[in-house]
């Protein structure tokens, strides 16, 4: 599953808006341990349902700043924009094995490793696919939901774009209250979900 | 009349959310993240930095081979602008007059050419030229 309702980095920046190679270079140079740190912990949420080990999601984040495949605004922070990217890289890469069916061994009957691309366009397989992930979802939004009043309402929060103050007003909380609700949430993500919930 | 997100636009919110807590916790609360997973710290950022370290060698490889790309390009396109053209047409005329072992002019039994013809046959063979010069450089060196 993409990131879908952003649209991707490079579509919303110009030419000028966005940072050259020397930039990127130099912004990775300024990556700090604990930049690097919530980078590690971002990338390990999105491997599942990939190909990807560990560091190669990150890997091909960073390079395609580098090679401005992605673009990066300027106005952007670069490691939000990292993040964002490997979302939609995993994204596209869990589409992309999604897409290949495996081709059946005829001499053996068994099944090969090989594997070749279905046609383009939706088809029957597309639709179970989707609606399997749509099931998955939906698990996982009930799992996190029926975890504990304030829980839920960080979820709902999230869920319609609530952050900072208004998430706060809206649970009746103080700030280190709120604080501590969403780490408890990351933990019992990264717990029960450690490469993310997407298959 | 806008319509109720789905399960999955709401886990892809749900993603972002998690991951700007993620970019807004502090150093003490990360770690504390990653032994809870019987993690590391130290061992995240030295993944990480792996990546980066393998993301700019990778980049500077491509670099690289775009500049060198770009130099046989210069060089191939330099050579054709200037190898020569009087050398070609010198080969050309050889070639006409049958002077030339290795001419295939029989093939147009004798006719002759268009302008255009010969304009492209003598940057053809300005180009085979070039190579034959690169190839003697490449055997020297």
């Amino acid at each position: 599953m993409d990131d879908i309702s952003v649209p991707p980095p490079e579509v919303s920046a110009s030419a000028t808006e966005h940072l050259t190679y020397d930039k990127v270079a130099s912004a990775l140079d300024g990556l700090t341990p604990l930049d690097l740190a919530r980078l590690d912990a971002v990338e390990r949420r999105y491997l599942g349902g990939t190909d990807f080990a560990e560091g190669d999601l990150l890997q091909e984040a960073m390079c395609s700043a580098l090679f401005e495949e992605k673009r990066c605004p300027r106005i952007t922070r670069f490691i939000a924009f990292l993040v964002q990217s490997m979302r939609n890289i995993a994204g596209h890469r869990r589409d992309h094995l999604q897409q290949q069916v495996p081709i059946e061994d005829v001499t053996t009957g068994g099944r090969k490793s090989k594997f070749e691309l279905k046609a383009s366009g939706p088809s029957p397989e597309d639709a179970a696919i989707r609606a399997e992930q749509d099931r998955g979802a939906l698990e996982v939004c009930a799992a996190l939901n029926s975890a504990d009043e304030e829980m839920s309402m960080v979820l709902l929060g999230w869920e319609n774009d609530m952050r900072g103050e208004t998430l706060r007003d809206f649970l009746g909380v103080d700030q280190a209250r709120l604080e501590y609700v969403i780490k408890k949430i990351r933990r019992i993500a990264r717990r029960e979900y450690p490469k993310g919930w997407r298959r | 009349m806008s319509r109720d997100p789905t399960d999955r636009e709401k886990l892809s919110k749900l993603d972002r959310a998690i991951d700007d807590s993620i970019l807004e916790a502090s150093e003490a609360d990360l770690r504390e993240d990653f032994k809870e997973a019987g993690d590391d710290f130290e061992k995240a950022v030295a993944r990480a930095g792996r990546a980066l370290e393998q993301a700019k060698a990778r980049a500077a490889r491509m670099r690289f081979e775009r500049a060198q790309d770009e130099s046989k390009a210069y060089r191939e396109q330099d050579n054709v602008k200037s190898f020569d053209l009087a050398k070609a047409r010198c080969r050309f005329d050889g070639m006409r007059s049958g002077e030339v072992a290795e001419s295939t002019m029989a093939a147009r039994k004798g006719g002759k050419l268009s302008e255009r013809d010969e304009e492209n046959l003598l940057k053809d063979l300005a180009q085979l030229e070039a190579l034959e010069n690169e190839d003697k450089v490449e055997w020297e060196e």
